[in-house]
């Protein structure tokens, strides 16, 4: 079995309570062999950062992966912070999308999904409040 | 005027027009693939088209899945596709069971690799007319099995919103589609006195019943056709009052560029297709996204 942690997402509380974005997440987590053993979320202020969670990546938790809740908790800072992703592949840990069902193991992966990414980059901009912390949706 | 010009778009099918490259030949790999003005010009009066599949051999080939995974879901022997789906409703399935092996269905012809390109690349020249090179496909195709005096058909609706008004519909039949086998479609200008009644308040419900009745255009078409229709239009299924069930696939496409709707990409388009310029352009950005 393995152990995930869950990344629910602040920006969208309003439209998905936690409790909602726990079931979602536990369930993605199911889908793909494993079980959450922790959740966290980023304050309003650290969205874009994912300061809380680059915190806790660097404690090198003894976990398979983390799931978040959807491909934009990448996009809160204007551009798909494709840093941070590659830092947590190269880490070792697999990383899951639950609005998407969409799962990346390996680096080899990322390249392969690199088109389809960009392209959500792209479309997340279009969309980026000035103030993501005001995010309701 | 071409042959093609002469015909009606909703009761006869055509082939997209390659243009004439430099030499005067129209080539596989070169050449610029347009619709016909007429058709062009037709699309935009009336939202919808009937196309024939350019590569035939991959619609087949698309048949020929449902049908090898249909007869092992439902374990029976049967060595005619064409007769296998008109009498499908002879296999006696109740609701629940019909509804188990859709599913099943759906899920296993997903499965399968490619189906969403073969199904692009059958009709890749009305595709590319109407949404471009950079195109996205929905990443699971809907099959829709219609018997005899099944009432459960959804009533007279519209996919935009929440979908796209920058998307297409696909709706390709695998038996061939006559009488109230088939698919009725309200045309730009009915589908707009449509929307005048439902925006009353309250809604005029009983006369966009009504109008949907009398203004719905029935598609008579044969396999090997596909219906192209803009998300605006409303369009309903018959109750099917005649002997033969019908099986039909649907699916939408739109510009990867193009504004979304509620549904975006990863979590229900993919990318089918991708122009030389986008290809460089994402090439290039990738270098400094993922270095190695």
């Amino acid at each position: 079995m393995k152990s995930f942690y869950s990344c629910l997402d602040n920006g969208c509380s309003n439209t998905l309570t936690q409790a909602m974005q726990h079931t979602i997440n536990g369930q993605m987590a199911t889908d793909n062999f494993g079980t959450v053993v922790f959740y966290t979320a980023e304050d309003r202020e650290t969205l874009g950062h994912q300061s809380v969670m680059r915190s806790k990546i660097m404690e090198r938790p003894a976990i398979d992966g983390i799931v978040y809740l959807r491909l934009y908790q990448f996009c809160y800072s204007g551009t798909f912070d494709f840093g941070f992703l590659m830092e947590l592949l190269d880490n070792g840990y697999e990383v899951h999308f639950s609005r998407e069902k969409l799962s990346i193991q390996h680096r080899d992966q990322l390249d392969e999904l690199y088109e389809t990414l960009k392209v959500f980059e792209f479309l997340a901009a279009q969309e980026q409040p000035s103030n993501p912390g005001a995010l309701s949706d | 005027m071409d042959e093609c010009d002469s015909h009606p778009p909703f009761s006869r099918s055509f082939q997209a027009q390659g243009a004439i490259g430099g030499n005067g030949n129209a080539t596989t790999n070169t050449r610029h693939i347009t619709l016909s003005q007429t058709f062009e010009n037709e699309f935009l009066e009336s939202g919808f088209l009937v196309a024939k599949a350019h590569q035939p051999d991959q619609i087949e080939q698309i048949k020929g899945i449902i049908f090898d995974k249909a007869r092992e879901i439902l374990d029976v022997d049967s060595a005619n596709a064409e007769s296998f789906f008109d009498n499908f409703h002879r296999n006696g399935l109740n609701d629940s069971d019909l509804n188990d092996f859709r599913v099943r269905l759906i899920s296993e012809f997903n499965s399968a690799p490619n189906v969403c390109e073969i199904i692009f690349e059958a009709f890749k020249d009305t595709l590319f007319s109407l949404v471009g090179p950079d195109a996205v496909v929905q990443k699971s195709v809907n099959i829709v099995i219609q018997q005899p005096g099944d009432t459960s058909v959804s009533p007279a609706h519209r996919d935009a919103p929440p979908n796209s008004l920058y998307e297409v519909v696909v709706w390709l039949p695998l038996t061939k589609c006559y009488g109230t086998k088939g698919m009725s479609i309200l045309d730009r200008s009915a589908s707009s006195l449509a929307n005048e009644m439902l925006e009353k308040e309250p809604p005029a419900y009983e006369d966009f019943k009504k109008l949907a009745a009398a203004k719905g255009t029935p598609l008579e078409m044969d396999f090997g056709e596909a219906l192209f229709f803009w998300t605006g239009l409303y369009h309903y299924i018959p109750v099917n009052a005649e002997s033969e069930t019908r099986w039909s696939l649907n699916l939408r496409f739109k510009n990867t560029f193009s504004p979304y709707g509620r549904k975006g990409i990863p979590d229900y388009f993919r990318i089918v297709s991708s122009s030389p310029l986008s290809k460089l352009a994402i090439g290039q950005a990738k270098k400094s996204d993922l270095p190695t």
